[in-house]
């Protein structure tokens, strides 16, 4: 509940160049406002009644405050104080001058006050704020806020972080470095994912199963001529093609199964053989990669049950 | 367990713009995975590529001491460690393949079944694989052990040879598309497609 509660906490210090102006010169004055008996207290007696029947609006306030925290509550808001306080102007800011030219004398003691009684103001609750203490005009003091945002509004390039429970002023430029990094990171996490790696690997894969199948077809009708020429015509010169062979034959032979192999899953990867049915059907249509796919597996176990009896030494 | 996302972070900043204040409350929200709550995280794409990889060179050592292990075989020996290396590779293949299977958000939410029902055809071939390249290892290097090129080539021996050499090729086919498939973020958070499957399971 506090860590909610602590927004709107961020109210009491006044945005005005005024208040921030009045309220270090107003800490000595007040000692002096201090003792009692004074005339002063009079004038305070008669301001407090005054107050009073200012009193109402202070339910409304919290009401406020309380739909802030529900608003806060939310990922993300923006709390402009300025246009709360404009339509608080704009119900009775003829009432309020007129009052404030009655009690422009007591609302300066009530600054001059007020930063003795709360020296930080960001630690008070939202309750406290609320209470008047000792009869002081707590409304008058808002009013200044309430004024000045009439004026425009010029950046002062500060933000303050919460840190510790405390507003501590941060570089604007630093913070919005990070936050532009965040989205960075986000970004990229929906641009590349495990699936595109994967995707990523597979094309590749393709290339590579397509080389071999192309690699594999050049090998072969090599090997075909290599024997033929080796061999003559009619089978004539077989102990000549033995002869040399033998050598090559063992190397072939591997590299025929190693090239058959790639081409072999690239082909079922073509016709997605794991889905049976679709592969079947590929087959009885007579779909070129699916007839492919199929003479490569027959051509392999050819190729592993006699290759190595012909090839033995 | 809760279906919703968790908020991960949340700052808060007082913004000043000359005499106005905003009170900016930041929240973020991890949208993804159910990190912190059940164990499983989404997948990062730099983990799966160094397990791709590993899986691949798994593989590749596979398929070239299938080719070449007849060509490498001067001494024993050399085939021995070969064939060893072999089957310790296709052993640690298979155990990151459940390891893979084991980090998916549809295994720890217990849909065993619809894993099984999914790769069940890789994990049989892992096993059959790993069966049959142990039992040719053997019975070939009992019979080249002792008798140095003779011929050792029995019925028995050329039909386990080519069956295994005819099963790796089916090997090698499944267990890349499941190592790619994995990669697929439906199995690494709560989905449309997961409930559905659950529902038919169930129903």
């Amino acid at each position: 509940m506090d860590r909610t509660r602590a927004p709107p906490r961020a109210l009491p210090p006044m945005p005005s160049t005024y208040t921030e102006d009045e309220i270090p010169i107003s800490r000595p004055k007040k000692k002096k406002s201090k003792p009692p008996g004074a005339l002063e207290d009079v004038v305070q007696d008669s301001i407090l009644k005054s107050s009073e029947s200012k009193e109402p609006l202070t339910p409304e306030r919290r009401k406020r405050k309380k739909k802030r925290l529900a608003e806060v509550e939310t990922s993300f808001t923006k709390q402009n104080f300025n246009t709360s306080s404009v339509i608080q102007n704009g119900n009775d800011v003829d009432s309020q001058r007129s009052v404030e030219e009655i009690v422009r004398k007591p609302r300066r003691r009530t600054k001059k006050t007020r930063p003795a009684d709360h020296e930080f103001p960001n630690d008070l609750g939202v309750e406290e704020e609320d209470i008047i203490p000792d009869g002081h005009l707590k409304l008058s003091e808002q009013h200044p806020a309430f004024i000045v945002p009439s004026l425009t509004s010029q950046p002062v390039g500060k933000l303050f972080v919460e840190k510790n429970r405390k507003f501590q002023a941060a570089d604007r430029s630093g913070i919005i470095k990070t936050t532009e990094h965040g989205d960075d990171f986000l970004d990229i996490k929906s641009t590349w994912s495990s699936m595109d790696v994967a995707l990523t690997v597979h094309r590749s894969f393709r290339m590579v199963g397509l080389f071999a199948s192309g690699f594999l077809s050049g090998y072969t009708v090599w090997n075909i001529i290599v024997i033929y020429v080796l061999a003559g015509s009619q089978l004539t010169t077989l102990p000549n093609l033995l002869e040399i062979y033998k050598g090559l034959a063992y190397p072939s032979q591997c590299f025929l199964y190693f090239l058959l192999v790639l081409s072999t899953v690239s082909a079922f990867d073509r016709i997605d053989l794991a889905s049976v049915s679709n592969a079947f059907r590929g087959l009885v249509t007579l779909d070129p990669s699916a007839v492919a796919s199929f003479s490569k597996k027959i051509q392999s176990v050819r190729s592993f049950s006699l290759g190595l009896l012909s090839t033995w030494w | 367990m809760s279906a919703f996302p968790l908020p991960s972070s949340e700052e808060r900043f007082l913004l000043v713009e000359g005499s106005t204040w905003y009170a900016v409350r930041v929240t973020r929200w991890r949208i993804s995975g159910y990190y912190g709550q059940c164990g499983a995280r989404m997948l990062q794409p730099g983990n799966y590529s160094l397990v791709l990889t590993l899986q691949f060179l798994l593989l590749i050592y596979d398929l070239f001491v299938n080719s070449f292990s007849e060509l490498l075989r001067s001494a024993p020996v050399i085939q021995l460690v070969l064939f060893i290396l072999q089957d310790v590779g296709i052993l640690f293949a298979a155990i990151v393949l459940f390891l893979m299977l084991f980090n998916t958000f549809v295994f720890q939410a217990g849909l065993l079944g619809l894993l099984f029902q999914r790769f069940q055809v890789t994990v049989l071939l892992c096993a059959l694989h790993l069966a049959l390249s142990v039992s040719l290892h053997v019975w070939l290097m009992n019979l080249r052990w002792k008798s140095e090129n003779t011929f050792v080539w029995s019925d028995g021996l050329q039909a386990l040879f080519v069956l295994q050499r005819v099963v790796a090729v089916l090997y090698f086919y499944f267990y890349k598309r499941t190592a790619l498939s994995l990669g697929d973020s439906r199995y690494y958070h709560d989905s449309l497609w997961l409930r559905t499957e659950f529902a038919r399971v169930r129903g």
